[in-house]
């Protein structure tokens, strides 16, 4: 019975003793020492940045950032919407254009021009109002395994037309874009290129040609896709322009070419976003941060840590990305506010036409 | 002589006791009120009061949907499945493991509870890499089935029916089977007859807390499922998360505390009106080698189907985090420590292991106490004074309601002081043992009931206050299930079940965390590296079961 | 000493005391005999304080227990079974009782030690309960209860569920070690051999009331009334024709020219006698215990006479 006491004792001091010691946080920044504003950076579970970069941002401002991941980005950004009336950050980052409009709906951002907009491309800044800026771009786009087509000597199909051959039957995985954010951007492409009223007619043909869906990246990219760790059974996925220089730079020993390639005739552009909430305590504090994240600085680390294109024009690119990483010359794109009005009934659409 | 005075009512004492356990039972109460009723009540009520009016035809709506019907079905039906299958298949098992002795067995059932903190993508994978076209059992076609998703059930709950039902089978008299064999029942009348009827109370237990996991599967329906399959789980994942539809959400969620409420009160009907007490034994004395070649088959073929249906994933698993470019090599153990080091997200293996057992441990502490007090109360000493019948089965509710539910309800609901918990590593915990606490609770009820109140009596009349009956009888013979539950509860931590994977959170990396993270990343280090962090986190469990099941009560006697 | 006053304890609508007194001196045995369901458990359970009481009190020396919890009425029980503590061997559930009293552990399995010897098992005290047989239990749970030193031992159907071979040394071996200890017992029993062998006196218990209270012989010579009667094994009849009258089984005799006349419907043998049931006209049926090498077969007509000493009769 003792022993129960004691152990019972010294499980609750054990816990206590290395609670007070504090589990281990990732702290997006160093501890300044002096006693700095501290902001909060709410944001999405894929948000990564050098620790280096963040230093410097600390040191430069004197402000301190806590980062918040809150979940995908659909996730993170109904959480905020949830939250607005007392919100979880200061700063958001990580709404997307599929997004934008939902949250500009709601007023989850005030206005702000950051003085280094005016290096960013027109074309990115969706907002007139400034309420949130363009930070990085991502092409969604096919990848392809390419040891698989030189084995079958075929060629790697060319447009989204190209999907629906036979010679290409039984080879596609997407993912659902009911629950995965790449899964939506190749459904918008797909609405994009045939129209509002002609991609069920598309879609049926690519389920004849039995096209698999799956839940999300992870599983479609690590699973089912062929090209890539874990040697599943399809050699054409869903995924990202970026895919194929990661392929490189996370691989022992790395390879001279990647062993995959993205598909640049049938990506969606997706454009993420920065905005400072409504209801922040430290308006200054977040500009300085939405500043930071547009600066050269900023968004030269950006492409190695979350496999991204800086919105910057001028940005130095790294090596690998310079060398693998191609960028869609013309990317089907769709206005936020009609993505906002569809993308509901559009999913829904797309469940019956493809999975019931 | 004086003349006789009318002492105190005929209920007097009972009164008493019943105002003791009730103040038991307040705190259990009021974690449940703050950290479930509150939230969920409050994502629910703005879900039906859009525009701050009551409005409640979504909910006419949803009932009325023949899609969604078909749906609520779906769930009703392939929970149902899923739980009987499990038991059926683990009952053999928890036999096995109750009866007999054989080397290893501590590990053994130390291993079975590692498939139940495996994130469902890593497993997913680990079938796909069996089930799938040009995996070994690819010729069965299982891939996107229903048949995957019952499968995968058993796997992650399995254990949960070996360990509790095999921890009170363990306690039961073997001669009383013997008796009945004796008087010339077969070994099936013997089992339904004798056997059955003491386990039934812990089977109910195991089948409600499977039903509710496989009723709330999320992972499980998407990923191996695919996307045909739908539950109110992860159609209210899809309200609530992608369309942001709070009336739709709500109307789901009702449905679905509905259907939880009602399966739970129909099982616990079925459970029978009281536990009987039981005549417990060590179970140290119940169990001994197997001695005929029968008795060698069977646990031969249990321990077989357990390294067919456990080992098999958890294999692969292991076998890819080894299985690098160039050959079999740590390289992918060592990447968990060199990839992305410079950046924020970077967190040392030793440390996510550190913050995983941090808040596991304390998630279990948590558990232990309000499981164990609302156990106590609702189970203790004293029978015929209890609260209803029935609340042992509702305590089960937070297993029953959707996750995602639990998390945004957090996040309107505890913004405030003195429950400002948002961004707070308290919710973490805290999160976690709103599902082990009930887990603890229905685990250490059965036992608690089966305990022949005459045990309290006999200690009461012989000296002990209610205080030192509680420690002298109830503690030490409820112990082992204590610890099974605690098993559970440090398991459940681990494998971050609960609210907090969809809500914010401060980043404290989880091995989960970490694993999630990896995956989200492309290029075959990452990969290796989640799949090396999950054989880390599957040690971590494995090690922490061990270590709690090798614990033993000294002075007491082994129980 | 202790005194119950018109104890009255009530499950729900069940009456199962109803107004019991009863005194027990210092260093008295009693035994409350009855059948079941006559309420002498839930009288022991009373005076324990394990079910309180409706009305009535429960007096020791004079101090009223009534509200007094269980634990501090330094009353010893025995239950029929079951009641070992499986989680402790044989010395931790004697010297359970001690600890709780705060005696060290080292003076506590001493005495464990004594008492086991006491009881026949010396030498058990690392045996685990379940080993035990069902005599050996009991004589376990004897130990664990007295090891107290309670002032009142109280003991429910102890040897209730043993053979009847163990019973009987039991029997023996409980009476010595009352008589050794000077114990004040209340002893709890449906089994009058057992009361009339172990007690002082015996309180006759019937639907929570006490029919009868008196030494053992003024019980078996003169039972009160018709149920106490039957329950001893008297033969209750008006067949004598002297109004109703309690006569036992070994007060009746074959003769001839007995004035009752009857036929054998039952033979039964018994180890020193056999036990006849003689159907008598326009009566119930009469139990007589018979000796000798001609007993008359089923079916066979008899004639019987009562020993008018042995006649006991019965207040209508």
């Amino acid at each position: 019975m003792r022993r129960l006491l004691v152990l019972t004792l010294a499980v609750s001091i054990f816990a206590t003793v290395v609670a007070a010691a504090g589990p281990v946080a990732a702290t997006a920044s160093a501890p300044t020492g002096s006693s700095g504003t501290t902001i909060t950076l709410m944001t999405h579970d894929s948000f990564n940045v050098s620790k280096s970069v963040m230093r410097q941002f600390t040191k430069e401002t004197g402000v301190k950032v806590d980062v918040l991941p809150s979940g995908d980005a659909g996730a993170a950004v109904n959480q905020a919407i949830l939250t607005k009336s007392n919100p979880l950050g200061d700063v958001f980052f990580g709404v997307d254009n599929t997004l934008l409009s939902r949250a500009l709906d709601e007023g989850l951002f005030i206005p702000y021009r950051s003085p280094q907009l005016d290096h960013i491309s027109k074309d990115l800044q969706l907002d007139p109002r400034n309420r949130v800026s363009p930070v990085d771009t991502g092409d969604v786009c096919l990848n392809f395994d390419r040891k698989y087509f030189e084995k079958k000597k075929l060629s790697a199909p060319n447009t989204l037309d190209d999907l629906t051959k036979p010679q290409y039957k039984g080879l596609l995985v997407v993912e659902n874009p009911a629950t995965s954010s790449p899964g939506l951007a190749f459904l918008l492409a797909t609405v994009a290129k045939f129209g509002p009223d002609g991609w069920r007619a598309y879609w049926e043909k690519l389920r004849n040609n039995d096209v698999k869906v799956v839940d999300g990246w992870e599983q479609a990219y690590n699973t089912e896709f062929s090209g890539s760790a874990g040697k599943g059974n399809y050699p054409l996925v869903v995924s990202y322009a970026s895919s194929p220089p990661a392929e490189v730079v996370n691989a022992h020993p790395a390879p001279s070419q990647p062993p995959t390639g993205a598909l640049l005739n049938t990506c969606f552009r997706q454009i993420e976003f920065v905005g400072i909430m409504k209801g922040t305590a430290h308006e200054k504090a977040a500009k300085k941060l939405v500043d930071f994240m547009l600066s050269d600085r900023f968004q030269r680390d950006m492409p190695l840590q979350m496999y991204v294109f800086p919105a910057r024009d001028g940005t130095k690119l790294p090596t690998a990305f310079v060398k693998f990483a191609k960028v869609a010359p013309t990317p089907f794109a769709l206005p936020p506010d009609e993505i906002a009005r569809n993308r509901d009934q559009w999913i829904d659409e797309w469940t019956n036409t493809v999975v019931r | 002589m004086r003349a006789l005075g009318v002492h105190m009512s005929p209920s007097a004492r009972i009164d008493r006791r019943r105002v003791a356990r009730g103040l038991l039972l307040a705190v259990p109460l009021a974690f449940l009120g703050v950290f479930f009723v509150y939230p969920v009540g409050s994502i629910i009520g703005r879900g039906l009061t859009p525009g701050g009016t009551l409005d409640l035809s979504p909910l006419g709506a949803v009932v009325t949907d023949p899609h969604l019907r078909d749906v609520a079905w779906f769930t009703i039906w392939q929970a149902t499945v899923s739980t009987a299958l499990t038991v059926l298949v683990a009952l053999p098992g928890a036999y096995v493991f109750a009866r007999y002795e054989f080397r290893g067995k501590r590990l053994v059932r130390a291993a079975v509870l590692v498939p139940f903190v495996l994130p469902t993508v890593v497993v997913g994978s680990a079938f796909l890499a069996l089930l799938g076209e040009g995996g070994p059992l690819g010729f069965l076609g299982l891939d996107q089935s229903v048949a995957a998703i019952l499968l995968a059930h058993v796997f992650f709950n399995y254990a949960v029916v070996v360990l509790i039902v095999g921890g009170l089978w363990s306690h039961l008299d073997p001669r009383q089977e013997d008796a009945a064999r004796v008087l010339g029942a077969g070994r099936w009348q013997t089992f339904r007859a004798v056997t059955l009827p003491a386990l039934r109370p812990a089977i109910a237990a195991a089948a409600a807390i499977v039903f509710l996991f496989t009723f709330t599967s999320f992972g499980v329906i998407l990923i191996l499922g695919g996307p045909g399959y739908s539950t109110l789980e992860t159609e209210i994942y899809r309200q609530t998360v992608q369309f942001l539809d709070l009336p739709q959400a709500a109307a789901l969620s009702i449905v679905q505390l509905a259907a939880v409420v009602a399966v739970l009160l129909v099982a616990g009907r079925a459970q029978g009106r009281r536990a009987q007490a039981l005549r417990l034994r060590a179970s140290a004395e119940t169990s001994r080698r197997p001695r005929t070649a029968g008795e060698r088959a069977m646990v031969g073929v249990n321990l077989g189907l357990m390294a067919v249906l456990l080992g098999g994933p958890i294999a692969v698993l292991v076998q890819r985090s080894f299985d690098t470019a160039g050959g079999y090599s740590f390289g992918f153990y060592r990447a968990l420590s060199e990839l992305r080091r410079t950046s924020t997200v970077f967190v040392p293996p030793i440390e996510a292991v550190r913050n995983s057992v941090v808040f596991a441990s304390i998630a279990t502490v948590i558990a232990l106490v309000i499981g164990g007090l609302a156990a106590f109360a609702i189970a203790g000493p004293g029978r015929g004074v209890g609260p209803p019948r029935g609340l042992d089965t509702l305590l089960l509710l937070p297993l029953g309601v959707s996750a995602v539910t639990i998390g945004f309800g957090f996040l309107i609901a505890l913004d405030r002081p003195p429950f400002d918990l948002r961004g707070s590593p308290a919710l973490i915990p805290i999160a976690h043992a709103l599902v082990a606490a009930p887990f603890v609770a229905r685990v250490m009820i059965p036992v608690l009931r089966s305990i022949d109140e005459r045990l309290r009596e006999a200690a009461a009349l012989l000296g002990a206050p209610p205080g030192r009956v509680w420690r002298e009888i109830d503690l030490p013979i409820v112990a082992r299930a204590m610890l099974v539950a605690a098993g559970f509860a440090f398991a459940i931590s681990l494998g971050e079940f609960g609210a907090t994977i969809f809500i914010a959170r401060p980043d404290y990396p989880t091995l989960p965390v970490v694993i999630f993270r990896l995956l989200g990343q492309p290029g075959p280090l990452n990969f290796g590296a989640a799949m090396a962090a999950s054989v880390i986190l599957m040690a971590v469990t494995a090690a922490a079961i061990f270590a709690i099941e090798r614990f033993r009560f000294a002075d007491i006697g082994e129980f | 000493m202790l005194r119950v006053e018109a104890l009255e304890v009530r499950y729900g609508d069940t009456v199962a005391l109803d107004g019991i007194d009863l005194v027990v001196e210092d260093g008295e045995v009693v035994s409350v005999l009855g059948p079941s369901g006559s309420g002498k458990s839930t009288l022991l359970r009373a005076v324990a304080g394990l079910e309180p009481p409706v009305r009535g009190r429960v007096v020791w020396d004079g101090d009223d227990l009534t509200g007094v919890p269980p634990h501090r009425r330094q009353l010893g029980l025995m239950f029929q079974d079951h009641t070992l503590f499986p989680h402790r061997d044989v010395l931790g559930n004697v010297a359970f009782g001690l600890r709780m009293h705060g005696v060290p552990a080292a003076q506590a399995a001493a005495r464990a030690g004594e008492l086991l010897t006491l009881v026949g098992l010396a030498g058990y005290e690392h045996r685990r309960v379940a080993e035990l047989s069902g005599g050996e239990q009991q004589r376990v749970a004897l130990a664990r209860a007295i090891a107290p030193a309670p002032r009142l031992l109280m003991l429910d159907e102890p040897l209730g569920s043993l053979d009847r071979a163990l019973r009987e040394r039991l029997m023996v071996e409980l009476r010595e070690l009352f008589t050794r200890l000077g114990l004040t017992s209340l002893y709890v029993t449906h089994d009058h051999d057992e009361a009339f062998a172990l007690a002082d006196r015996v309180a006759v218990m019937h639907d929570g009331r006490i029919e009868q209270l008196g030494s053992p012989i003024e019980v078996w010579e003169h039972p009160a009334n018709e149920f106490v009667a039957r329950f001893l094994g008297y033969n209750v009849t008006d067949a004598l024709g002297v109004g109703r009258v309690a006569v036992r089984p070994d007060s009746l005799r074959l003769d001839p020219e007995g004035p009752i006349a009857g036929v054998v419907t039952a033979r039964t043998f018994r180890r020193d006698h056999f036990l006849l049931e003689v159907k008598v006209a326009d009566a119930p049926s009469l139990e007589v215990a018979v000796t000798g090498d001609r007993i008359p077969a089923t079916g066979d007509p008899v004639r019987l006479a009562a020993d008018p000493a042995a006649i006991v009769p019965l207040t209508p």
